[in-house]
């Protein structure tokens, strides 16, 4: 008994391989941003969690800055966060209505907030290590600079993921998405999110020049 | 083998050695048993005494380096090298497990810090046999420090990989959560030690419990890797910090003044004697070219400021005073800390009590007194 060969697979034709693939490059760069599939969170903030949140970004730079500015720096200090947040938010929520993205505006902007006020539990955990350098060397304000550029770096990739959570799962509770809007959300969160931080690194960038 | 029960009423007295034994064969195990309901009160004391004990030891074996007092000294400083980073760095190391949605409840974070620190410090005292025999065998100042450095940080990565493996693994950004809580824990870690400064005295340097709380660690490396290359332009240690005993900036009409006292010719009341050393072509042979009485101070005819006199010192010295964190010679305004550093060779050896002789950063003038042939950079 003889067993069939399998039919030969068809050869590749070498025009498709060369031609360059835009959809292809564009979905290569999404999945490479793109976020594992945890639930969103939807917990409510309660109001523990909101003044410990302003506490941290109120009580970083007093610290930091204590020993060579007085309180006249302290807004100069606090404007990067509450800065990137103002001015960037308002183009997201544009774009994302433009893009025609399903998720409430609302949610988006609560996403954002919540990623804020929880950032600002960070720098009150921070505020022990950047005071024992301010209290005991002239680095204050650099341990300073270093604890915001890191909670601003953590702010905008947890808020990008939390926005690209938020509209999986507005499309779980309706309609599915289609690979066209999530590739929109996708690309759109990361874009917020690198303006969020050249936002915060221009106005940091003055913080130092001023200091 | 014990198991990790609740402690019970009946359980109130904690065995020590039984304590020990768990740090060391379950940490993981012992941990969550503390972090239960009682537990931490229970075993806190075991766990304490145990980082006490054994930094203790370590630290009294670096100090025998130096013997005397400074073996006290070190013995009493070297458990607070282990207890004092978690206090400052573990606020941080929560915040950042709760900000990626994986919270750490506070009693879990402080059982394993607990542990963590515990077991390093146990880990240290079984390594301080050896430490011993490596100080006793004769090594110089450098290589006790360097011991001892090394000792610290091979018992401190077992507590570390401990602290870590208790809490909860974070549900994303797990490098970056990880990364973050190690660099705020090393950076505190690292100030702490520079703070406590010093456990291995200099040999004819006297034993002081602690240095002023001036500059940083980070500074004193920077200028170590200068020396290294054969850089040596000198180390500012200036008092820094809100703590630090703060002396204020020369103005602009301080230095003016210090110009002009440069510029008018005038006899050095102090003139310590110049030698011309042998040219020298390695760091070793530089160092050991140069007595003591050119460390004190470098003065250049454009560069006469008390501060930037008394930032001045000798490459040398600041490398040897870089690895137990002490300060450089003139750099300090306390005067017997200067002459004490400034008696001592770059290779620990005395040069004697008098080799330097007294420069007070108040007074310009005397540092315009110091006569170019002097200058650390002229050898």
């Amino acid at each position: 008994m003889t067993v069939a060969p399998p039919p030969a697979a068809p050869s590749p034709d070498p025009t498709v391989a060369l031609e360059p693939d835009p959809d292809l490059l564009v979905r290569s760069l999404a999945e490479w941003v793109d976020v594992d599939p945890v639930e969103a969170e939807l917990s409510p903030l309660d109001s523990r969690d909101l003044a410990l949140g302003l506490a941290g970004y109120l009580a970083l730079p007093v610290v930091g800055l204590l020993d060579v500015a007085g309180p006249g720096l302290l807004p100069t200090a606090i404007a990067p966060p509450i800065a990137a947040m103002l001015l960037s938010v308002p183009s997201l929520v544009v774009g994302h209505q433009y893009l025609g993205l399903s998720a409430s505006p609302r949610d988006l902007m609560a996403d954002v907030g919540r990623v804020f006020v929880q950032t600002g539990r960070l720098a009150l955990g921070l505020v022990p290590a950047v005071g024992l350098y301010a209290a005991t060397t002239g680095l204050g304000p650099a341990a300073l600079a270093l604890a915001l550029t890191g909670i601003g770096l953590a702010s905008v990739e947890l808020a990008r993921r939390r926005l690209i959570r938020r509209e999986r799962a507005t499309h779980a509770a309706g309609p599915p998405t289609t690979p066209g809007q999530r590739l929109r959300m996708v690309l759109l969160a990361t874009a917020w999110a690198a303006l969020a931080l050249l936002i915060a690194a221009r106005l940091g960038a003055t913080l130092l020049h001023a200091l | 083998m014990p198991t990790a029960s609740a402690p019970s009423s009946r359980d109130a007295r904690v065995d020590l050695l039984d304590t020990w034994t768990r740090l060391l064969r379950s940490p993981q195990a012992l941990v969550d048993t503390v972090a239960q309901p009682g537990g931490l009160a229970l075993h806190a004391p075991a766990l304490l005494a145990a980082t006490v004990a054994g930094g203790a030891l370590l630290g009294g074996v670096v100090g025998s380096h130096h013997g005397g007092i400074q073996t006290v000294y070190a013995a009493i400083k070297t458990p607070l090298l282990f207890l004092v980073p978690p206090l400052f760095a573990l606020p941080a190391v929560e915040a950042v497990w709760s900000l990626v949605g994986t919270p750490v409840s506070g009693a879990r974070l402080r059982a394993a810090a607990l542990v963590g620190m515990a077991r390093a410090a146990i880990l240290a005292a079984a390594l301080g046999p050896f430490v011993w025999l490596w100080t006793s065998a004769g090594v110089d100042y450098h290589l006790a420090v360097l011991g001892f450095a090394g000792t610290v940080v091979l018992a401190g990565l077992p507590g570390l990989v401990t602290v870590l493996r208790a809490l909860p693994r974070p549900t994303e950004m797990r490098r970056l959560v990880i990364f973050g809580s190690l660099a705020v824990l090393g950076g505190v870690f690292a100030q702490t030690g520079w703070l406590l400064r010093p456990f291995v005295a200099r040999p004819t340097a006297e034993a002081t419990f602690l240095r002023p709380v001036e500059e940083n660690i980070f500074s004193s490396l920077a200028s170590s890797q200068r020396s290294a290359r054969g850089r040596y332009t000198g180390w500012s240690a200036r008092r820094r910090g809100f703590l630090a005993d703060d002396t204020p900036p020369p103005t602009p009409v301080d230095r003016f003044t210090s110009l002009r006292s440069a510029a008018a010719p005038s006899t050095p009341a102090v003139a310590p004697a110049a030698v011309q050393p042998r040219p020298a072509s390695t760091a070793a042979d530089r160092a050991e070219a140069v007595p003591a009485e050119t460390m004190t101070a470098e003065t250049e005819p454009a560069e006469t400021a008390a501060e930037t006199m008394a930032a001045e010192t000798d490459p040398a010295e600041t490398a040897a005073e870089t690895s137990d964190g002490g300060t450089p010679p003139a750099a300090s305004t306390d005067e017997t800390e200067a002459s004490e550093a400034a008696a001592s060779a770059p290779d620990g050896r005395a040069a004697g009590p008098h080799a330097a002789p007294r420069l007070d950063s108040s007074d310009p003038s005397a540092a315009a007194r110091t006569p170019p042939a002097a200058s650390g950079r002229d050898r």
